[in-house]
């Protein structure tokens, strides 16, 4: 198992509309989900020679208040080889979305826990792809109350 | 007063979730039960408006506008919770 990319709450990329804030909670900056209105970011790298295997999406976040319920997240995945049939400065063309759902929350608000995304719908992502991940918490779903805190994101392969 | 329609009980409770999660302060339940907490204040509001109208008293009960008897309530409600009762 091999990490592939780690991302932050600082190179994230937004959408026009029901994005997390960025925030920073105890010197630590994160991206807050809403409890109640689906938001989504993005974060986007080149796909690096060598990747193989069972790709996978480890979300590092804490909850702000929630010490009871659980949460709901979807990760998709958007790859684009050169030469490709996808208008970039038009479109999008995302895979169908992993999902992980009903993990239950730490009973301490503020508590780090990590939940793992299985790409299994990967949009057939290949070395040297240019790839976009799409995090998503399905706050409409999930039943834990307040804000997740994302502080980070590992994509991680099976090499 | 009428009790709030669900869309707005929907945006009391996001209210309530923001607040919370910008000060950081544990919620022991989850959103199915902050909803039915939500419901409850609504309902009991309700409830205990025609005691509050019986409490008033003249000539605030005859010459205040309904408005006016509503604000007094908010004002009221206001200074306990910050009072902590």
């Amino acid at each position: 198992m091999a990490t592939r990319a780690i991302f932050t709450p600082y190179s994230a990329e937004f959408p026009a509309s029901n994005f997390p804030e960025v925030s920073i909670i105890n010197r630590r900056p994160i991206l807050a989900f809403d409890a109640t209105t689906n938001e989504t970011v993005y974060w986007t790298m080149a796909v690096p020679q060598g990747i193989t295997g069972t790709m996978t999406f480890i979300i590092s976040l804490m909850m702000a208040s929630a010490t009871t319920g659980d949460t709901d997240w979807d990760v998709a995945v958007e790859a684009v080889t050169s030469g490709d049939a996808t208008d970039l400065d038009a479109g999008t063309s995302f895979d169908t979305v992993n999902s992980t759902d009903n993990t239950t929350v730490p009973a301490t608000a503020g508590y780090l826990q990590q939940i793992t995304v299985t790409l299994t719908n990967n949009d057939s992502l290949a070395a040297a792809d240019y790839v976009r991940f799409s995090l998503a918490r399905d706050a409409v779903s999930d039943t834990a109350a307040g804000d997740a805190y994302v502080l980070a994101a590992e994509f991680r392969d099976a090499a | 007063m009428a009790i709030l329609t669900n869309p707005d009980r929907e945006d009391a409770l996001a209210e309530f979730m923001r607040d919370q999660s910008d000060k950081r302060q544990p919620i022991n339940i989850d959103k199915n039960a902050l909803r039915a907490l939500i419901i409850a204040a609504d309902v009991s509001l309700d409830n205990g408006r025609p005691a509050y109208d019986l409490e008033i008293p003249n000539p605030a009960k005859a010459s205040a506008t309904a408005s006016q008897k509503n604000l007094a309530l908010k004002i009221v409600a206001d200074k306990r919770f910050k009072a902590g009762a």
